[in-house]
């Protein structure tokens, strides 16, 4: 390889470091303000964070967990919390299931109708998930099942169907279709085979492509927020919930507060799967 | 695989779809043709105060019945969506075609919406393809340690949930906060330059927003898509002298464009739905998307305004599918090669 000149050096740092603090700087910021008291996170003065100026003068330490009281105690974010849970869990659960059955069939299908029903799927991905919800919000007020968990946590399966096929299908392409073969010569029946052969080698593509599922779950705010009453909303709408009333005195840092609860899992999953998270992303792309 | 077996590995998936996705276009379909009967008007007698005989006839709402009626196309050419009319009235003012956009149409709730999503959509794709590929190039070529950090970094925020990515910015944007001085530094001339207050710096200010979040996820596709660049064919480009400019251009470039198609596909289908920077950004009065409309329809207001909420859905649905259409027919195209 060429050496590169030093001003190209320079310039490939400097640019990585400038983008590097753009993406993460702001939830440092916010991590960092979320421990401060409302006059220093929402004051006149953006270096007060920093420094805790009003948080050392007034609760006597650079760091104070007003915000955490006022949001777990007094607001009770954590039902959120366990909320957010459930729904995310179950949808994942749902959708990793019928998917990796969908999938599976797609990519080993060479008739016309598996090409329309990915086609048709491409669409239904496309299509506004408000839409949908317009669509079902006032038959579930007429059948007096509106706010219930279960119903979102069936919305949110079914949104997640066009995408998880996809890139299930991308993931079952890339294992050989003589595996099948050799399964079923040797007297498994179709669904003999997929189990006991096809999916030990699927984890890793079961794995990346819950992750998606689980992240569409988990950031959802359209489907959660218009079908979900207040006792069972997750912890998104409960979010948007606290912007609405900030006038209140304090509640605006226990918005801080619970946005930052809220981001932690987040932080840990790309920690811990940033390998899947980018192979997820790319799946779709490099097979087209 | 055969037919019935397609069909039971097939089945939950597609039966989701059917009941949770295709029905519910029908279900707006449907309501997007029925309104709630109007409120009706009586006259009716108030007497402040019988002594001094203060009575006066009103006219006002008496009943506020409860049903629906059937209106037809009414909801289409109504003020809230098409607004035929209005447009016809603004049309015959002749006030000239610019003022007619600024003022007939641009104060119609649709029409400002769909200006916004489209603003939104178009301005933040190139922004999206170019940084996202700038920055894949700059990580690609840092010190071999470094990039995996980098890489966590840098999906952040596109990871971490729209609402909160767009309040955790928002935050930084009044005055007094980190977003808002440095802003202020460089618009210098400028006392007190508010990013929030005015509808160019809110629509600008979003727009930064979904640059910010999306450039992660062009920059994850053009970065696993500079690992497979072919090193022979870089190499043979440089024995022959290309310097690194040509070598970009010609080789790494066309290695990456149908990667650059995927980005834009992806980005256009969740560009056209942007809602959640509405609302972290607390930006309503400045700015609606067209999926921020039928939320305020269907949410926010009391009673939910079904019938122009599903209006809107089914304008949406057909825009959707006018917007794919040439990838489908590309994509059916190709898939006819490919089995021939």
């Amino acid at each position: 390889m060429i050496r590169k000149s030093p001003a190209l050096v320079a310039l490939i740092y400097g640019f990585a470091a400038i983008w590097l603090i753009m993406a993460a700087f702001p939830f440092v910021f916010t991590l960092l303000g979320s421990f401060k008291t409302e006059l220093d996170f929402f004051g006149s003065d953006w270096r007060n964070v920093l420094s805790g100026k009003y948080t050392i003068e007034r609760e006597g330490g650079y760091f104070t967990g007003i915000g955490y009281r006022l949001a777990f105690v007094q607001e009770g974010f954590w039902k959120a919390g366990i909320n957010t849970l459930v729904v995310t869990i179950c949808t994942v659960g749902i959708s990793l299931t019928f998917g990796t059955l969908g999938g599976y069939a797609l990519a080993r299908s060479t008739y016309h109708y598996a090409f329309w029903i990915l086609m048709i799927a491409l669409v239904f991905r496309a299509m506004p998930h408000v839409t949908l919800v317009a669509g079902y919000k006032a038959p579930l007020f007429e059948y007096g099942i509106w706010g219930q968990t279960w119903v979102s946590i069936v919305v949110l399966v079914a949104i997640n169907q066009p995408f998880t096929i996809w890139m299930m299908r991308s993931f079952f392409m890339n294992i050989p279709n003589e595996l099948d073969e050799s399964a079923l010569i040797d007297g498994c029946n179709r669904l003999q085979g997929f189990w006991y052969v096809i999916m030990p080698v699927m984890w890793p593509g079961v794995i990346t492509t819950g992750l998606f599922s689980f992240l569409l779950a988990y950031n959802d705010f359209t489907v959660t927020s218009a079908l979900l009453s207040e006792q069972s909303a997750t912890m998104v709408p409960t979010i948007n919930s606290y912007l609405g009333t900030a006038q209140q005195d304090g509640i605006q840092m226990a918005a801080v507060a619970a946005v930052v609860s809220a981001t932690a899992p987040l932080f840990v999953l790309i920690m811990v799967f940033q390998r899947q998270l980018v192979s997820g992303l790319t799946a779709g792309a490099v097979k087209g | 695989m055969p037919h019935r077996t397609f069909f039971f590995f097939m089945l939950p998936s597609s039966l989701a779809m059917l009941l949770f996705i295709f029905v519910p276009i029908f279900s707006v379909l449907y309501q997007s043709f029925w309104q709630p009967l109007p409120p009706i008007m009586g006259a009716v007698e108030t007497c402040l105060s019988a002594l001094l005989g203060g009575c006066s006839i009103e006219y006002q709402v008496v009943e506020i019945p409860d049903g629906v009626e059937f209106v037809g196309f009414e909801l289409y050419t109504g003020r809230a969506l098409l607004a035929t009319e209005e447009l016809r009235a603004a049309w015959a003012d002749r006030l000239g075609f610019f003022s007619f956009i600024r003022d007939g149409v641009f104060n119609l709730p649709f029409y400002k919406a769909l200006a916004f999503t489209l603003f939104y959509t178009l301005i933040t794709t190139p922004f999206v393809i170019g940084l996202g590929l700038i920055v894949a190039l700059a990580l690609d070529n840092i010190w071999r340690p470094l990039k995996g950090p980098a890489i966590f970094a840098s999906l952040l925020p596109f990871i971490i949930t729209p609402l909160i990515g767009s309040l955790v910015l928002f935050w930084m944007t009044g005055q007094g906060g980190l977003l808002y001085d440095f802003f202020n530094w460089i618009v210098f001339w400028r006392d007190d330059f508010s990013l929030r207050a005015s509808v160019p710096m809110t629509w600008t200010v979003i727009a930064v927003y979904g640059v910010w979040h999306v450039t992660p996820f062009a920059f994850v596709v053009f970065y696993a898509g500079l690992q497979t660049v072919s090193r022979d064919q870089l190499e043979a480009a440089m024995i022959d002298g290309a310097p690194r400019i040509d070598r970009f251009r010609y080789v790494i470039m066309p290695h990456l464009m149908p990667l650059v198609t995927f980005v834009l596909l992806i980005h256009l289908m969740d560009a056209f739905r942007v809602l959640e920077p509405i609302f972290g950004f607390n930006a309503q009065a400045n700015a609606q998307s067209i999926s921020s409309l039928i939320y305020d329809h269907l949410v926010l207001q009391n009673p939910s305004l079904y019938g122009s909420a599903a209006a809107t859905s089914v304008l949406t649905i057909i825009m959707v599918g006018i917007l794919l259409t040439p990838v489908l027919i590309r994509t059916w195209r190709d898939f006819r090669i490919a089995i021939r």
